[in-house]
């Protein structure tokens, strides 16, 4: 599962790295899709994860899920107010499908993958 | 065997010499072919512009006319469908032995003689043909056989803008649709289709424009691409 | 909605844009490709369709059920749920909900919905300050136009005229940084967020927004009100079965597995939250769909508005969106507007098609948009709606050829009248850009 969210996510325009910490740690990882998982939270504001050009992340191996269904299944019982699922930076290609990344969001996005022992 | 040859209304007004082609195809591979003077059109032109009391009064004529127990074969992707699909439930009658004339010739031809050696040719799917019979790799085998080279067009899937009464309702989106087909074929010495709605449209427009020469499949194999 | 009564004037202007026909033809056949490609890769895309069609069926069958468990979820979270019939009333809601709000400055994010009641008009009636930011959406609102293309806007745009509707040099990255300072402040200043919804899950009561940029993120992160206007279709009952309609949403209509941003909202902020919304109003219309529940049309409310059937049709590649309506297009468009609106405003839309059924093909839901195209024309024909030439020459001709007698004299008739035929009628029609067929000796005669 950890093998499909590295490559997933670097098919979604996300640079994946090994170790390190720096930025805000996701909730949660979707190995189907290469995606992180924000949820809204006393202190963790929803602009936090877009309104900058750069976004660092820490995802704890052990909170990757195998896809949407599963991420689905540990959320359902106690919906946050905001569950945001990001897939990569922020991008548009609304100007001759021509595509562009950091709009009003992330033009980067910085994963580091932190293993649990 | 014996099959029943379906002329179409518009083979047998305006494309007859293709409509022989058929015909003599069918007697080449070794047929019995059969033409039920009865006939006259299944009512597609009326059916497809949502008249359906009208293309039942004219589809009826073809259960007059055509037995129920021998193959009917049709050189037109778009009234084969209208037969196969829509026929029995317009009119109240069984299902005819429905095909359409590549598909039966891909089946049930003989050898075809090698009349289009070295001949460069795109072929046009007809939509009644691609998306409703899915018959699409029959005629280009056919034409394979015959000494063919057959080109892709860039977008095969896209319609070539007859669609019956579409035609003359948004003509200038009928023609411009035309146009990007006939594009897609420059370089070709022959464009072939397998419908005589299509064939009329597209060589009404070249016949303005210029462009490939267009011909139905029936034509193409039995005397080549350069016939008359 | 705003009708558009004369496709073929519209289409005329479309076809001799020659910009309009190169972007239309790359663009579609971008989205088309995008989409081709994302299937291909998706496994059992067959299974995955049928799925997709299976859960918007029985959803709409069971919608009023699904619809008061939306709400149930909603209130309990703190949402506000407002059922509305008619666009005005949905407009005039959406209206007072900003005026109690005390708001001077709504931040929009893209929704066809809010098109169809047309909310910016009755925003702006009531004083208040409206701003589009979704990028494509942003551009044709300076330009004053209406969106082209559900999911691409801006699909005819070039980059130069972008940049000039910002007021920059024609450089991406100049549009970019320009579009970027240009919308920020408006995040940051609006009073009320307005969004739609591509989905709703009934059983936990959240709205979900799909977007690329991120701008409904923020529309709805920021300001203090956040009104949802959600068409009463798009409900799911459940967040398991959300997962493969997000699936089916994403590589239909851009091609990617999802799109960058898909976000869950289920009521407002919660204590201490930092950031989101103090109140989040949910505004449902109808505005027509409950007349087609029962009827031949249901399945068209399965539309998950992916776009796919535009990208595939060959009509919308030369006319492009607004030919058909302010609103929606294509295939889609073709079915739902006279549906929604009245069959008698729009009798040109069914014929605004070859039924070539690329669209039916397309479709990830299964909707068989080429038959209901038919459908509609029999409509037209049964209800004595459109060309009653066109219904007196086929009843005529449908007589003259029910005999072999009939079809040889009209058939003489139309031959030794050939060269007359380009003077009136379809013949007149058919010949300013192709030659008429020529009729000589027929088969049977030959033969």
């Amino acid at each position: 599962m950890r093998e499909l969210f590295v490559e997933r996510a670097r098919e979604a325009g996300c640079t994946v790295l090994e170790d390190g910490s720096a930025g805000i740690e996701a909730d949660y990882g979707i190995a189907e899709t290469g995606s992180l998982v924000f949820l809204a939270a006393r202190d963790r504001a929803r602009a936090s994860w877009i309104d900058l050009e750069v976004l660092d992340v820490e995802l704890p191996e052990n909170r990757i899920v195998g896809n949407l269904e599963d991420l689905f299944a540990l959320l359902q019982p106690n919906m946050p107010s905001a569950v945001a699922i990001v897939t990569g930076p922020s991008r548009t290609a609304d100007i001759e499908q021509t595509l562009v990344v950091g709009v009003h969001g992330p033009r980067e996005v910085r994963v580091r993958l932190k293993s649990r022992s | 065997m014996t099959v029943q040859l379906f002329a179409t209304c518009l083979g047998d007004l305006v494309f007859p010499t293709a409509v022989a082609d058929a015909e003599a195809l069918l007697r080449e591979a070794g047929h019995e072919v059969v033409f039920p003077r009865q006939q006259i059109c299944c009512g597609q032109p009326a059916y497809n512009a949502g008249h359906r009391s009208a293309a039942r009064r004219v589809a009826r004529t073809f259960a007059r006319a055509f037995a129920p127990d021998l193959p009917v074969v049709v050189p037109s992707g778009s009234c084969a469908t209208m037969l196969s699909h829509y026929l029995p439930e317009l009119v109240g009658c069984e299902p005819y032995d429905v095909w359409e004339l590549s598909a039966f010739l891909d089946q049930h031809g003989a050898d075809l003689p090698r009349r289009n050696d070295g001949r460069v040719v795109a072929y046009h799917d007809s939509c009644h043909m691609l998306r409703e019979l899915r018959i699409a790799d029959a005629p280009r085998r056919l034409l394979q056989r015959s000494g063919a080279e057959v080109r892709d067009l860039p977008r095969p899937d896209l319609c070539c803008g007859f669609g019956g009464t579409f035609s003359t309702r948004q003509p200038e989106v009928s023609v411009a649709m035309a146009d990007d087909k006939l594009a897609g074929a420059a370089g070709v010495v022959a464009l072939v289709t397998a419908d005589p709605g299509c064939l009329m449209q597209l060589s009404g427009r070249t016949a303005r424009t210029g462009g490939p020469r267009v011909l139905h499949l029936a034509t193409a194999l039995a005397r080549g691409v350069d016939a008359n | 909605m705003s009708t558009r009564t004369d496709f073929r004037r519209a289409a005329r202007v479309a076809l001799h844009d020659e910009h309009a026909q190169a972007a239309l033809a790359t663009g579609t056949s971008r989205l088309r490709d995008g989409r081709l490609v994302a299937w291909g890769e998706a496994g059992d895309i067959a299974g995955l369709r049928e799925r997709g069609r299976q859960i918007r069926t029985a959803t709409i069958a069971d919608l009023d059920r699904h619809l008061e468990t939306f709400e149930r979820s909603l209130s309990a979270r703190g949402g506000v749920v407002h059922r509305t019939r008619t666009a005005e009333e949905a407009a005039a809601t959406v209206v007072s909900i900003c005026r109690q709000a005390n708001a001077h400055l709504v931040a929009k994010s893209k929704s066809m919905a809010t098109e169809e009641i047309e909310l910016n008009r009755a925003l702006e009636a009531a004083g208040l300050e409206v701003v589009e930011t979704d990028l494509g959406e942003y551009l044709m609102q300076i330009r004053g136009e209406h969106p082209e293309h559900i999911v691409a806007p801006a699909i005819k745009l070039t980059r130069t005229e972008a940049a000039e509707a910002l007021g920059v040099e024609p450089e991406m990255d100049l549009v970019m940084r320009a579009a970027r300072e240009q919308l920020r402040t408006v995040f940051q200043t609006a009073d009320v967020g307005v969004t739609g919804a591509n989905f709703a899950v009934a059983e936990t009561g959240s709205i979900c927004l799909v977007t690329n940029e991120g701008n409904a993120d923020l529309v709805t992160a920021l300001p203090r009100v956040h009104v949802v206007v959600l068409g009463m279709e798009r409900l799911v009952p459940t967040l398991a079965e959300l997962a493969p309609l997000l699936r089916l949403l994403a590589s239909s209509a851009t091609g990617e597995r999802l799109t960058t941003y898909t976000t869950l909202l289920t009521g407002p902020r919660r204590q201490d939250e930092a950031d989101g919304p103090e109140e989040l109003h949910v505004v449902v219309i109808d505005n027509g769909r409950s007349g087609l529940r029962g009827t031949r049309y249901e399945e068209m409310l399965n539309c998950i508005r992916c776009g796919a059937c535009l990208n595939v049709c060959p009509v919308y590649r030369k006319t492009g969106g607004t030919t058909y309506s302010d609103v929606y297009s294509g295939p889609m468009g073709a079915v739902l507007v006279p549906l929604l609106s009245s069959l008698e405003r729009e009798a040109a839309l069914p014929h605004a098609s070859s039924l070539c059924g690329a669209c039916t093909e397309a479709c990830p839901v299964g909707i068989p948009l080429h038959e209901l195209l038919l459908e509609l024309r029999r409509d037209l024909v049964d209800r004595g709606i459109g060309s009653r030439l066109e219904r007196v020459g086929f009843t005529v001709w449908s007589w003259a050829w029910s005999s072999v007698i009939g079809y040889r004299i009209t058939t003489t008739l139309a031959r030794l009248a050939r060269p007359l035929g380009a003077l009136a009628g379809p013949g007149r029609i058919w010949s300013h850009g192709r030659a008429l067929p020529r009729l000589s000796r027929r088969f049977r005669d030959r033969r």
